[in-house]
């Protein structure tokens, strides 16, 4: 059972963790907490359905990203940009649009659950266990997509000047960057990467319209516990809560692993001797 | 100024007149509807208390609010509950359930004049301390504006998974069949309901008004200030919280008395945010916003949702969003740049020559 509960905590930790970078480049570059991530998560499961069908699953995986990062940045120009550097306007703009999103979906799609056959039904034997080799799969994209969005920020052009901007936004506008460009790029990028986390977590799950407020939740409670806008804490983070989470769903149930999770976070957060602070990216 | 003191005794005359017209204009099934909102106003009440004033947002306060009403429901009707649709029995051993059953039984035995006293002093007191918990875990992590919606967002989604199994109070199928606080049909349940609003509203409108009303705002807009002079902003925001959550106990507690039901939804994050959809309409930190808020909305939801359906709640969203980008400062705030407006307007223009 270890191996298990190993497995599966890694996995639902690595959509956490996918979903917490994004939320994470949200805010750190533009001060927006984005309550609508859910939401965004919630398209990328049902971009999946919708096209793997006719175009198999290793495509509409591939597409996802690039379609939910393209609805995002008509979002940005049409809405975010009066949000930047507002928390709490931010946050009631953006639940604002989730509520949008969600009702468009349950619209146009109907409130029914909709499933996604898994992309590799075979499985593995790790310990004498055997284990579906998608959620190993899933664990390793989003260790891969974590490291590649870190260093692209690290290291490459664009990336260092997200980072400007996120220090100060007027320096990098004098010093011949596009502040608005580099804003309406960050939020491209958060979310597709939740569009990434739909995409990949659908085959496990149901995918209906108003699935996007567990992964809201979960999300928040990584970035409550890494702090917003550290990439590696939320890494970890996502990985700690998913393997708490897994030891108490697998042999207990869902409800008392929630329980049980949140109760830890608040005492983790009420113990620590440092108030937070919160740092950009 | 005169003016300035007439003017709490004057809104309060004015309250009590409007809310007297209510059962003398309308039929029973709409002063039953009404009555039903008033509750509602408390718990905007409450979040107003936050957010207009201390800029602190929450997303859990319906926590609180089903919390409150959960608690009022079981001392009002007694413990005996079908646990049909509960799936996860805490109580399940037949002493366990018999325990819990005396205990609800004596609690509620505790009543003033037919109301059972302890409906409204224990959602109170359990929603006050657990506020008081979460209070100090917020003030403690620090970027409070950040960081308070975010753990009330927590809180809001354990209470409503954790009410959704607990059979002791119905489970999914909710608290149904909760007898009203007073008999004698709509009109007395509205005039109780009415009193309690009337009181609370004047509580507040005199709380804001006061030192303390003034200190507590003060903690909002400049806590490392308040801090320098002197006070303890942590302490005093942490116990503010509790005071906040406390009220909307009181308001679930009013509420259940008047619709006879609570279910886990209400704890849910949808409703919490529906109750900040009413102060963001109404206009946070101005007297009237939690009134007409929940009045403006309530009546939309009431007049256009059957009609509507889905499309009611994308109106929902299209709204708040509205409401933040073009008018932060809500209707009340609409109304108030209108009435100076209007005041310019028909100002008399001094002569360009006249001496001032």
């Amino acid at each position: 059972m270890l191996t298990q509960i190993i497995a599966q905590g890694l996995s639902v930790g690595a959509v956490l963790a996918l979903s917490a970078l994004g939320l994470t480049v949200i805010y750190g570059v533009m001060g927006v907490v984005n309550l609508a991530h859910g939401e965004f998560v919630m398209l990328g499961a049902y971009s999946m359905a919708v096209l793997s069908e006719p175009l198999g699953p290793w495509a509409a995986i591939a597409l996802t990203p690039l379609i939910v990062g393209a609805i995002g940045l008509v979002v940005d120009r049409g809405l975010i940009r009066w949000l930047y550097q507002n928390p709490v306007k931010s946050m009631l703009g953006t639940f604002g649009l989730g509520i949008v999103i969600r009702q468009l979906v349950l619209i146009a799609e109907g409130p029914g659950l909709r499933y996604v056959d898994l992309p590799i039904t075979s499985s593995v034997a790790i310990l004498g266990e055997q284990l579906p080799v998608w959620r190993l799969l899933l664990i390793a994209l989003a260790v891969v997509t974590g490291v590649l969005v870190a260093l692209w920020l690290s290291r490459s052009a664009a990336g260092l000047k997200v980072r400007i901007a996120t220090v100060d936004a007027d320096v990098a506008s004098a010093l011949g960057t596009n502040v608005s460009r580099v804003n309406a790029l960050a939020f491209g990028l958060g979310t597709a990467l939740a569009g990434l986390a739909g995409a990949l977590v659908a085959p496990l799950n149901s995918v209906y319209p108003n699935m996007g407020v567990s992964y809201l939740v979960g999300a928040f409670l990584v970035v409550i516990l890494a702090g917003l806008g550290s990439i590696r804490n939320a890494l970890l983070w996502a990985a700690g809560v998913g393997l708490v989470t897994s030891a108490v769903a697998v042999p207990q149930d869902d409800v008392l692993a929630q329980v049980v999770v949140w109760t830890l976070a608040l005492v983790i957060v009420a113990l620590r001797r440092q108030t937070l602070v919160v740092s950009r990216v | 100024m005169l003016r300035s003191r007439l003017r709490l005794p004057a809104t309060a005359a004015a309250g009590l007149l409007a809310l007297a017209l209510v059962p003398a204009l309308m039929s029973d099934f709409n002063v039953g509807l009404i009555a039903q909102w008033l509750p509602l106003v408390v718990l905007a009440i409450s979040l107003d208390l936050l957010w207009g004033e201390n800029r602190i947002v929450s997303f859990g306060h319906g926590a609180f609010f089903a919390g409150g009403g959960y608690i009022a429901g079981l001392l009002l009707r007694g413990p005996q509950s079908d646990t049909t649709g509960a799936n996860y029995d805490l109580l399940s051993e037949d002493t366990g359930r018999s325990a819990f059953a005396s205990v609800v039984d004596a609690l509620g035995s505790v009543q003033l004049a037919g109301v059972p006293l302890l409906a409204f002093v224990l959602p109170i007191v359990l929603c006050g301390l657990v506020g008081l918990l979460v209070g100090f875990v917020i003030f403690r992590i620090g970027s409070v504006e950040i960081y308070a919606p975010l753990v009330t967002l927590g809180v809001g989604v354990i209470a409503a998974t954790v009410f959704l199994k607990l059979a002791a109070i119905g489970g999914s199928n909710g608290l149904s069949g909760i007898p009203p606080y007073v008999d004698g049909g709509p009109q007395a349940v509205y005039w109780f309901t009415a009193a309690w609003l009337l009181a609370i509203y004047l509580a507040y409108a005199a709380f804001r008004r006061s030192r303390a009303g003034r200190r507590w705002r003060a903690a909002g807009d400049d806590p490392i200030r308040l801090d320098a002079l002197g006070v303890h902003t942590r302490r005093l925001r942490a116990l503010g919280f509790a005071a906040s959550t406390a009220l909307a106990g009181l308001a679930g507690a009013l509420y259940v008395g008047v619709s006879g039901f609570m279910s886990a939804d209400i704890a849910g994050v949808l409703f919490s945010v529906q109750a900040l959809i009413w102060l963001a309409v109404g206009g946070p930190g101005s007297l009237f916003a939690p009134l007409v808020g929940v009045l403006a909305i309530q009546l939309g939801q009431h007049e256009l949702s059957e009609q509507l359906q889905e499309t009611w709640q994308l109106l929902l969203g299209v709204l708040l969003i509205a409401v933040v980008l073009g008018a932060p400062r809500g209707l009340t705030g609409l109304a108030g740049s209108g009435v100076a407006a209007l005041q310019r307007l028909f100002a008399r223009q001094p002569h360009p020559g006249a001496p001032s």
